[in-house]
């Protein structure tokens, strides 16, 4: 495994949440170099839809990039590239939080001048609003750190069935806001950076409807929202840039294409004509183009990677019969091909290999002498289920399931999103399962309803292509969101693994507790070394992402935040 | 067989009475075909394709070589032969079985409301036209993803044949109206000849010349479609091939391997016509009407 650049080391969530990039080698490109200027149209070519525009709902990253255009929150990420992307910096609030009591009681000012789109200023009851929806069971896709971090929240139901409000967030005045813990969160100041922290006016909120009408706090605002088909935003007069040192604002309107064909996209942006000069991709670039773009120097001028610490792995029902049975998820480890998964992708260009859950970056090998003993210097730790240029191991599979009492092979059904590269990506799964007897069904989701169909555990199969990016840098909102058998939910369960062991549980509960960052780092990096031995999910990629822009969009890099997808609030039109 | 031999004698006819054949064959040895290349409709082949370059097939027209006659897929370097051939006998199969539906069901009703008229015919003839305007594609792909988990192989059968049946219906209804008044059927019907033998023995026989007909024009015509539900997303499941889900993975690669595209294409098209042109003749054989004198 190449290592990765030391400086790229940072987040990413759930093929979903915040991601690290850098500006790759060709990352900053012709793209960075100009000067965007203001005004003019910025046309977004999307393959997918946006999954949910609501803050309290918004947990895909390709959302929350959009989200940004639209809503502030207490604090955010850095608008960099690189490294600096993954840095927390103040928003809507004067800093980036005030810890006391042990960081359990954390204390925000929010900005004087910032406004709603219709003139009213934002207020830190608009805040506690915001929050206070997430913990409505007709919202329930969010983040999980408000009902599991503020006092009082896992008995609250939410302001439509509770009017009274939780009370352990205070709101002394206009512009202070006081968050009450149930245990010391150090980096508490991360964590409202996430959407569901953004401001909510109550009299504007119309429940489930809010999903296609956010009220803006931003740069722009909604001028017509057609799910499925286009999202318009124009200016926002109400937004004032000097209270904003986040987000450029530059274009006067953008425009957002949505569940294009991710092939037509790429033609677009290729030809770079007309409306589409101005027009960048919302996705990376798609396995069929790569060939072309890469061999075209102009072309591979408007390629912009951005690296990531997003992983992606295929998630084991450990609840599903025989899946309950450790060997036969150690079988699927082995079995599994993920130089060809990775090809589905794009090939080298989309990431490197994972051998674990954590990327390199995360995964604290370096932080102490006992772990980067155990793990070449700077690099990944060990595979346990090694196989030859990560292309699987059928002969070892077969053997673990013959002794699990599987030698006549197995069926299993495996979901997808239904789109080409779900499709290839569960053929990729589907051919390296069989080489070892397991019969792989394949179940096509369409791609809106996906994430709520397999956070369902009563709806989800036995396996489930799937991923995480951490919200903020570390390990922290990766392992306790995903490995917590404590918090299998309902709906709108990250745990797809649905693993529950109490040994890791207990684990989780000391690490939360250290309050030493690299020392937290390293026990997370061995606990998921811990958790890789019951083989819950198997790891096959640390994405990074190849993004094509048009050749008159400027200010283009990709952000950590967002899987290395491009930093839209950053981007321009050259004049 | 004079039916046969008038076929072969026109050179349309013998061409695409060829190519229907050829493709029976292929179709039926298609695991002699691949045991012969020594390929699989499923193993992937990593090393065909160059990761670097998106997973494009290494070697010129999408990886054509000894190893792989027709090359192989991009991204996962399947065989293209194996595939192409397999799928043949999923297009051919879900097409035949579904056309044999949807005669039955035509026949048996139409010959039905033709002969006996009166309210039968008033039933299944508002029947035949609410089917016929149905958007069946709409309702075909609704009714497919309804049931994720059933055999998709049977479902398109019975999907394809059950919105066929009213085309067939209707030319036999009308056949059997003119044929029930026909001189022949009276006779026998004062000979004293039952419901069920004027059916069966007087105007069955008599419908074989256009049953003919349209069962060879609706075998393309369910291929297209099936064609066209695997291009939705809708057909067959994966790994199983069929020609439309090759060309509707070809798509984006069209630029970039041009020939995954063109193979299972070109496939379709001449299947498609060879079909077509067969039916024609058969028309023109058995309606002296229509033959060109």
């Amino acid at each position: 495994m190449r290592p990765r650049r030391a400086a790229c080391a940072l987040t990413a969530t759930l093929g979903l949440l915040s991601a690290a990039a850098c500006g790759g080698p060709d990352g900053g490109g012709a793209a960075a170099d100009a000067t965007p200027a203001p005004g003019g149209t910025l046309h977004v070519l999307s393959s997918i839809d946006l999954e949910h525009l609501d803050p309290a709902r918004a947990y895909v990253t390709s959302t929350q990039d959009v989200g940004r255009l639209l809503y502030r929150t207490l604090t955010t990420f850095a608008p960099a590239p690189g490294q600096a992307g993954g840095q927390i910096v103040p928003d809507l609030a004067t800093d980036t939080g005030r810890p006391a009591d042990g960081a359990r009681t954390w204390t925000f000012t929010l900005k004087d001048g910032v406004k709603f789109e219709d003139g009213r200023p934002v207020t830190s009851k608009d805040v506690k609003y915001g929050v206070e929806r997430t913990f409505a069971a007709e919202l329930p896709e969010g983040p999980p750190y408000a009902r599991l971090w503020l006092a009082g929240g896992e008995t609250y139901k939410g302001p439509y069935k509770d009017p009274a409000g939780l009370a352990s967030i205070e709101t002394p005045d206009e512009r202070t806001i006081v968050f009450r813990l149930n245990r010391p969160v150090a980096d508490f100041g991360s964590a409202v950076s996430l959407p569901m922290f953004a401001p909510v006016p109550q009299d504007k909120d119309t429940g489930v409807g809010y999903d296609n009408r956010p009220f803006s706090s931003g740069p722009y605002r909604i001028d017509a929202f057609e799910p499925k088909k286009q999202l318009t935003l124009v200016r926002n007069p109400a937004w004032d840039r000097t209270t904003d040192t986040v987000r450029k604002g530059l274009p006067d309107k953008v425009v957002i294409d949505l569940n294009l064909d991710p092939a037509v996209v790429d033609q677009r942006l290729i030809a770079g004509q007309g409306e589409d000069a101005d027009a960048v991709a919302l996705e990376p670039i798609g396995p069929a183009s790569v060939g072309r773009v890469v061999n075209d120097p102009r072309l591979k001028k408007r390629l912009v990677t951005g690296e990531s610490i997003n992983t992606r792995f295929l998630s084991i029902n450990t609840r599903h019969r025989p899946l309950d049975d450790v060997r036969v998820r150690q079988a699927i480890a082995y079995a599994l091909d993920k130089d060809a998964l990775r090809t589905t992708r794009g090939g080298p260009i989309a990431g490197d290999l994972a051998t674990t859950l954590l990327p390199p970056t995360l995964s604290g090998a370096a932080a102490t002498p006992a772990t980067a003993a155990a793990t070449p210097p700077g690099g990944a730790p060990e595979d346990p289920y090694p196989s030859k240029d990560g292309k699987g191991d059928p002969d070892k599979a077969k053997a673990l399931l013959a002794e699990a009492g599987h030698a006549s092979g197995l069926e299993l059904t495996l979901d997808t999103p239904a789109t080409a590269g779900g499709k290839a990506q569960g053929e990729a799964v589907q051919a390296s399962l069989a080489r070892a007897g397991i019969t792989v069904k394949i179940n096509e989701i369409s791609s809106s309803a996906f994430y709520s169909t397999v956070g369902s555990p009563a709806r989800q199969h036995d396996l489930v292509i799937d991923g995480w990016t951490p919200d903020w840098p570390g390990a922290s909102t990766y392992l306790p969101i995903l490995f917590d058998g404590r918090l299998i939910t309902p709906e709108g369960n990250n745990n797809r693994a649905q693993y529950d062991s109490p040994e890791v549980d207990a684990r989780l509960d000391e690490i939360a507790a250290v309050g030493d960052p690299a020392a937290a780092q390293s026990a997370y990096g061995e606990l998921a070394q811990r958790i890789m031995r019951d083989a819950p999910v198997v790891p096959f990629l640390w994405d990074r992402a190849a993004v094509l822009v048009g050749p008159n969009v400027a200010g283009a890099y990709g952000h950590t935040a967002f899987v290395g997808r491009l930093d839209l609030v950053s981007l321009g039109l050259r004049k | 067989m004079t039916v046969l031999r008038k076929l072969l004698a026109q050179r349309s006819a013998a061409l695409a009475l060829t190519a229907v054949a050829l493709l029976v064959l292929t179709a039926l040895a298609a695991p002699l075909i691949t045991w012969l290349a020594g390929s699989s409709p499923t193993a992937f082949h990593g090393e065909a394709v160059d990761p670097a370059l998106g997973g494009l097939p290494r070697g010129t027209a999408g990886g054509i070589s000894a190893a792989h006659w027709l090359g192989v897929e991009p991204v996962n370097g399947r065989d293209v032969l194996a595939r192409v051939v397999y799928g043949a006998r999923v297009s051919l199969l879900i097409a035949v079985l579904a056309t044999a539906l949807s005669v039955t069901l035509g026949t048996a009703l139409g010959l039905l409301a033709g002969f006996l008229g009166g309210w039968t015919d008033t039933v299944i003839g508002r029947l035949m036209d609410l089917l016929l305007s149905f958007p069946s594609l709409i309702f075909m792909i609704a009714l497919i993803s309804a049931a994720p988990g059933a055999d998709r192989r049977l479902l398109l059968v019975v999907v394809l044949g059950f919105f066929g049946w009213p085309y067939v219906g209707r030319i036999v209804r009308g056949q059997a109206m003119v044929l029930a008044r026909g001189e022949f059927v009276a006779a026998a019907r004062v000979l004293g000849a039952s419901r069920r033998t004027l059916l069966l023995r007087e105007v069955l026989p008599n419908l074989t010349g256009p049953v003919l007909v349209v069962a060879t024009m609706s075998i393309p015509a369910c291929i297209a479609t099936e064609a066209g539900l695997s291009f939705l997303g809708v057909g067959v499941q994966p790994p199983t091939p069929s020609w439309g889900q090759m060309i509707a993975t070809a798509v984006p690669w069209y630029a970039a391997d041009p020939a995954y595209f063109l193979i299972p294409g070109a496939l379709l098209f001449v299947t498609v016509l060879a079909f077509n042109v067969l039916g024609d003749a058969v028309r023109d054989t058995l309606d002296p009407r229509s033959r060109p004198r």
